[in-house]
């Protein structure tokens, strides 16, 4: 299970990430 | 209708991949063969799917409308742009998530093998890609050298599909896909695998949307520096 564990969690962080960055690169440019 | 569905995608795209991860990791049972570990079926290929069809068919599609002259114009290339930009994160996702399955299953984190060796050959000509976009100033070049590149590569789109069928691969055939059209999987493990590509799906076309709109923020405040630019010499040069 643990590694079942660390696909979840690679997704969950990755795509979180990448999702907040885009996320916050349009807040700076609506600003 | 267009606002709602524009609205409406983000919180999509979210409740369908927590619906995907709490039938995945919880209401799913185990597989018979691979047993808990079955439960990367519901990210790994969905992210595979993204990587492979949905971004680059998105960021092939958008070059060639730019490279044809008919249909050229800049948004094409910003579509093609942020396709790929979010197909690199979802190559890099699904080597990660291929190697944390490929290590209790086969042994070995990574192995030379025809199907893994291809995508991971796809990750660096993506890389390439982004890097070839920082290589240039003049908009129209980089447009039209980065849809040439995105086009090229396109080849190695199939070769990963085949993979599997054209060489001896660790790595398994396909589960739904088959040339029999026999199923492989079936009940509530189908349904959340299908849940799962679907999930996957609306993150692309959220993620890609908001990329689109970064590039055309900055696309914009270029074009207004240029301008500015512009009017300052003008008004030097009547002074």
């Amino acid at each position: 299970m643990n590694y079942v564990n660390a696909g979840y969690l690679v997704t969950a962080i990755a795509m979180g990430a990448y999702a907040v960055s885009l996320w916050w690169r349009s807040q700076r440019r609506d600003d | 209708m267009k606002q709602l569905t524009r609205r409406a995608l983000g919180p999509l795209a979210l409740a369908s991949s927590v619906a995907t991860f709490v039938m995945g990791y919880f209401i799913t049972p185990p597989d018979v063969v691979q047993g808990e570990l079955a439960r990367l079926v519901y990210i790994h290929p969905a992210q595979a799917w993204v990587a492979l069809y949905l971004s680059f068919g998105t960021a092939t599609i958008a070059s060639a409308l730019y490279l044809w002259p008919r249909t050229r114009s800049m948004v094409a290339d910003r579509v093609a742009e942020s396709a790929v930009e979010v197909s690199t994160l979802f190559i890099g996702l699904t080597l990660l998530t291929g190697s944390i399955w490929g290590r209790p299953t086969w042994g070995v984190w990574w192995v030379w093998d025809a199907r893994l060796t291809s995508t991971a050959v796809l990750g660096v000509l993506m890389l390439g890609y982004l890097a070839l976009r920082r290589a240039n100033d003049d908009a129209q070049v980089r447009a039209k050298r980065s849809a040439v590149f995105a086009i090229l590569t396109a080849v190695n789109v199939p070769i990963i599909h085949f993979s599997v069928m054209w060489w001896k691969t660790l790595h398994q055939g396909a589960t739904v896909f088959t040339q029999n059209r026999d199923l492989k999987i079936h009940g509530s493990m189908a349904w959340t695998l299908l849940l799962s590509f679907i999930a996957f799906s609306l993150n692309f076309a959220w993620m890609v949307r908001a990329r689109y709109r970064i590039a055309d923020h900055e696309a914009a405040e270029r074009d207004s520096e240029l301008d500015n630019a512009l009017k300052a010499r003008r008004t030097e040069s009547v002074s």
